[in-house]
């Protein structure tokens, strides 16, 4: 059961992953008056669309690594320790904690790009983005380190 | 009166108590995963295993700032703050990289 919830906790992270760099990029580079090569393409899309779907994959991600976690704590971080692997511990923690506090970021990351916001705030809108990007791509790296080093059993 | 959600008040009240919960050790509950049980506050009890504070740090964060979010108006922070507001979750996590470094020592 454990690995069927992990494997579409992955698979909702790869969708996360997508939406969230493509809107994060986007944001980022200044949309060109005609879109010629491939990455005009990629970055000159409405942003705006993105954020409900960013919103409902990390909600649904992050409650499905809250649903595998005590899994891990019993049966990963256990051997980690008795493997002196100190350091994959504190991957995993900083994973824990920066997605936790992804969390809080979310109704003012959507709150951001509403339309009334869009004449203000630009900083915070690019960089609460930036965050929530650091964000998804360390918990995806780290997760996918740490269980090719122990999967779940 | 009409109640009104405060995004911004609910991002910094959240950071900032988990930051305090996670610096002096002060989740709400804690969860024992091999019995499956819960204890209220802080205090680790023995014979129930590993013990795992991220979910009641989670949660008290989310109430205290819910609670926060809708008595403290936007518009208290949103003008002061505009364009800063990104160095509140900046700083929470650098702090948290910080309190994580026996890890890797």
């Amino acid at each position: 059961m454990m690995i069927a919830v992990l494997i579409v906790h992955g698979l909702l992270a790869v969708a996360l992953l997508g939406a969230i760099t493509h809107q994060c990029l986007s944001a980022l580079r200044a949309k060109p008056a005609r879109p010629l090569s491939f990455v005009d393409r990629y970055t000159g899309v409405n942003q705006p669309v993105f954020t409900w779907a960013v919103v409902t994959l990390y909600a649904m991600t992050t409650l499905l690594g809250a649903i595998i976690y005590p899994s891990y704590r019993l049966n990963v971080r256990v051997p980690f320790e008795e493997m002196s692997l100190g350091w994959a511990v504190g991957l995993f923690e900083l994973k824990e904690h920066f997605g936790g506090l992804g969390l809080c970021l979310l109704p003012v990351y959507a709150w951001l790009w509403q339309p009334q916001q869009m004449q203000s705030h630009a900083r915070d809108r690019l960089a609460i983005t930036a965050i929530l990007a650091f964000i998804v791509w360390w918990n995806f790296l780290v997760g996918h380190v740490l269980n090719n080093i122990r999967g779940l059993p | 009166m009409r109640l009104r959600f405060s995004p911004i008040t609910f991002m910094l009240a959240y950071c900032l108590v988990y930051i305090a919960a996670l610096l002096w050790d002060l989740p709400a509950f804690l969860y024992y995963p091999l019995h499956g049980q819960l204890s209220w506050g802080p205090e680790v009890v023995k014979g129930l295993g590993p013990a795992m504070a991220w979910y009641g740090i989670m949660a008290e964060a989310a109430l205290i700032a819910a609670i926060l979010a809708v008595i403290v108006p936007d518009r208290w922070f949103a003008n002061r703050l505009q364009n800063v507001l990104w160095t509140v979750p900046v700083a929470a996590m650098l702090i948290c990289t910080f309190l994580m470094r026996t890890f890797f020592g």
